[in-house]
C-alpha cells in the first residue's frame, strides 16, 4: 500500500531521468537510450507472494562505436559524475574484462557496467519498493 | 507435408524425450528452409510448441498464435461482450505482441542505431491461466542458458516480472548468455494448490523434453542452467528426479523435495557440473519443508552464500536483489565461475536465532507437513507480517544498514 509522498510512476520517470542525464555526460557526443522500461512489475510473484506492482526497473545505453573501448576510464567517470549528483557509489574490482560500479541515492539502487570487448556503456536503475517510497 | 506432420507428433509423443527431439529435429532438417517456414505458419499450434523443431518455426508460429488470440479477445472487447478477465488477458496479450525492448548496434555505414528487441516464445498458450516460455538472446550461439522456472502464483498476466528477472540474471551473467523463462506448466495459484506436488509432477517430463529440446538447438559447448525459484524448485527437483538434461542445477527458496530424498546424490543426474541450492535467512517456505526435507540441509549439497556487505537478505522474496550476493552468485553459477562461487557457513538454528531469538522452524515444519491447508495459510501469513513489522528489518532498514556498510571495495563478480 502506498504511504509516501511519491508515487511509483514519479520514482519511475525520476529514476529514467536521472539514469539519461548521467549518460549523457559520461559519453557527452552520443544520446542515450532507454533500451528497457517496462513499467511497474510485481517482483512478490517472483518468489510465490502475491501483490501489487511494486517496483520499476529501467535500462540505458550509450557509447561510441567508432573508439576503442576504455571500461576502466568510463566507469571511472561515471562515479565522479553520479557521486557528484549525490550518489554513494562503490567500485567493484573488474572480472573477466567487467566494469562495474554500484550506487545508491534515497533508495534507488543503479548498476554501471562496462566491458573491454563492448563499447556500449550500460546503466541499470531500480526504484525503491513502493513501500518504501 | 501437414500429413507428415501429425504422423510425427503421434509417433513421437510417447518416445523417450531424446528420441522424440532427435526425430523432430531430423524431420524439419531434412525440409527445404520454405518449406519448414510454410508448415510453421499454416500449423502454428502443431509447430509451436514442438521440442525439437528450429526455434526460429517455433517463434514464428507462436507469434502467429499470440496474434490470433488477440484478435478474437480484441474483438470480443469491441462488442462489449468481455470479462474482466478477458479485458486483462488481452492487455497481457498486447503486452507480449511488443518489443521486449531496445539495443544499440552499428548498422551497416558505421552509424550506430537502436533496435528492437523482439520477444521470442517456444510456447504461447492463451487460454485459462495460460503458459509461456519465452527466450531471451541466441539460443543457437549462447555460450551460458539459464532457464528460469517460476513458482507459485505465475500465471500470464504475473510472468512478466520473471521476464525481467531473467534479464537482469542475463546481464549478472555476462555477454553470451541466454534466458529462457520456463512457464510451460500450470503453477500453482495459491497456497493450497501449493501444498500439492500435482502441478510440479505434471510439469517435470515437460521440462525433462523441454531440455532435451535445448541439447538438439544450443552449441555443442554451451552449458545450461536450470533454475528453481520456490515452488519452481519443486519442479526443478522433479524434473531432477526423471533426469532433466543440465550441466548445472540451481534451488532458490526450495519447499522440499520429497520426504524421501535426504541428499543431493539422490537426485543429481549423472554428469552433473554443480547442484547447489539458496537459502536465505529466515525463508520460512524452505523452514516448512512442506515437501520434504529442505535441501540446503543434505549433507552433500553445494549451499551459496546469500548476503555480503552491501546487501543482505532475509526471508523468502529477494533471491534475485540487484547487488546481493545470491545474485552475483547466480550469475558465477550461470557464466560458468564457479571458483568464484561463495558458499554460505550458517547453519538452520544460527539462522533462527538471528532472526528471532527463539527457534520456530521446528513449529513450522510440523506445519508444513499437517494435511491442513488454512493453518500452514495462517502461518505463512503470520511469518510474512513478522517479517516486515518487528522481527526482521524492513527492507528499508536493511538498505539503510547496507548503506552505512558499503566500502570501496565491491564484490568480485
Amino acid at each position: 500500500m502506498y504511504h509516501g509522498s511519491v508515487t511509483l510512476t514519479e520514482a519511475r520517470n525520476h529514476l529514467r531521468s536521472e539514469l539519461l542525464a548521467v549518460a549523457a555526460t559520461v559519453v557527452p557526443d552520443q544520446t542515450p537510450t532507454v533500451t528497457q522500461d517496462v513499467g511497474p512489475v510485481d517482483q512478490g510473484a517472483l518468489s510465490d507472494e502475491s501483490g501489487p506492482e511494486s517496483v520499476c526497473t529501467i535500462t540505458v545505453e550509450t557509447g561510441d562505436p567508432t573508439t576503442t573501448p576504455d571500461p576502466e576510464a568510463q566507469i571511472g567517470f561515471a562515479a565522479e559524475t553520479l557521486e557528484s549528483r549525490g550518489w554513494k557509489v562503490t567500485i567493484s574490482e573488474p572480472s573477466e574484462g567487467r566494469h562495474e560500479l554500484t550506487a545508491r541515492r534515497q533508495g534507488y539502487d543503479l548498476t554501471v557496467t562496462a566491458r573491454t570487448t563492448d563499447w556500449r556503456l550500460t546503466l541499470t536503475g531500480q526504484t525503491p519498493y513502493v513501500d518504501d517510497l | 507435408m501437414s500429413e507428415d506432420l501429425d504422423a510425427l507428433i503421434l509417433r513421437v509423443r510417447d518416445l523417450p524425450h531424446d528420441r522424440a527431439v532427435a526425430e523432430v529435429d531430423a524431420f524439419f532438417g531434412s525440409l527445404p528452409a520454405e518449406a519448414a517456414r510454410a508448415l510453421a505458419e499454416s500449423r502454428p499450434e502443431q509447430v509451436g510448441p514442438l521440442e525439437g523443431a528450429p526455434p526460429e518455426l517455433r517463434y514464428r508460429s507462436n507469434h502467429l498464435i499470440l496474434g490470433a488470440a488477440h484478435q478474437r479477445l480484441h474483438a470480443l472487447v469491441e462488442s462489449r461482450d468481455a470479462t474482466l478477465a478477458q479485458r486483462r488477458r488481452l492487455a497481457t496479450l498486447t503486452a507480449m505482441l511488443q518489443p521486449a525492448g531496445k539495443r544499440l548496434e552499428v548498422d551497416a555505414d558505421g552509424n550506430r542505431v537502436a533496435v528492437d528487441v523482439p520477444r521470442q516464445f517456444l510456447l504461447v498458450d492463451p487460454e485459462g491461466q495460460g503458459r509461456m516460455i519465452e527466450v531471451q538472446g541466441d539460443l543457437r550461439t549462447a555460450r551460458n542458458i539459464a532457464v528460469l522456472v517460476p513458482g507459485m502464483n505465475n500465471d500470464l498476466e504475473r510472468v512478466r516480472s520473471q521476464s525481467v528477472r531473467a534479464k537482469e540474471i542475463g546481464e549478472e551473467a555476462g555477454p553470451g548468455t541466454a534466458m529462457v523463462v520456463w512457464l510451460g506448466y500450470h503453477a500453482p495459484l495459491g497456497l493450497t494448490e501449493g501444498r500439492s506436488t500435482e502441478s510440479s509432477r505434471a510439469a517435470a517430463p515437460l521440462l525433462c523434453r523441454f531440455q532435451e529440446g535445448l541439447a538438439v538447438v544450443r552449441a555443442p559447448d554451451a552449458k545450461v542452467t536450470l533454475i528453481g525459484n520456490s515452488y519452481g524448485a519443486q519442479v526443478v527437483a522433479r524434473a531432477m528426479l526423471e533426469g532433466a538434461r543440465a550441466h548445472r542445477y540451481l534451488l532458490t527458496g526450495s519447499p522440499g523435495v520429497d520426504p524421501s530424498i535426504t541428499s543431493a546424490a539422490q537426485m543429481t543426474p549423472p554428469g552433473t557440473e554443480l547442484f547447489a541450492v539458496a537459502r536465505s535467512r529466515g525463508d520460512y517456505v524452505s523452514y516448512a519443508e512442506q515437501h520434504g526435507p529442505d535441501p540446503a540441509s543434505f549433507p552433500d549439497v553445494v549451499r551459496i552464500e546469500t548476503d555480503n556487505a552491501q546487501v543482505q537478505i532475509t526471508g523468502h522474496v529477494s533471491y534475485f536483489d540487484k547487488n546481493s550476493e545470491s545474485m552475483i552468485n547466480v550469475g558465477r553459477i550461470v557464466r560458468g565461475g564457479l571458483d568464484a562461487v561463495t558458499l554460505a557457513a550458517r547453519t538452520t538454528p544460527e539462522e533462527e536465532t538471528r532472526l528471532l531469538g527463539t527457534s520456530w522452524a521446528g513449529p513450522l515444519r510440523t506445519l508444513g507437513q499437517s494435511k491442513a491447508a488454512v493453518p500452514i495459510s495462517k502461518a505463512y501469513d503470520g511469518l510474512a507480517a513478522l517479517r516486515t513489522v518487528a522481527s526482521t528489518p524492513s527492507r528499508k532498514t536493511v538498505l539503510d544498514g547496507a548503506r552505512r556498510a558499503r566500502t570501496q571495495e565491491g564484490p568480485e563478480r
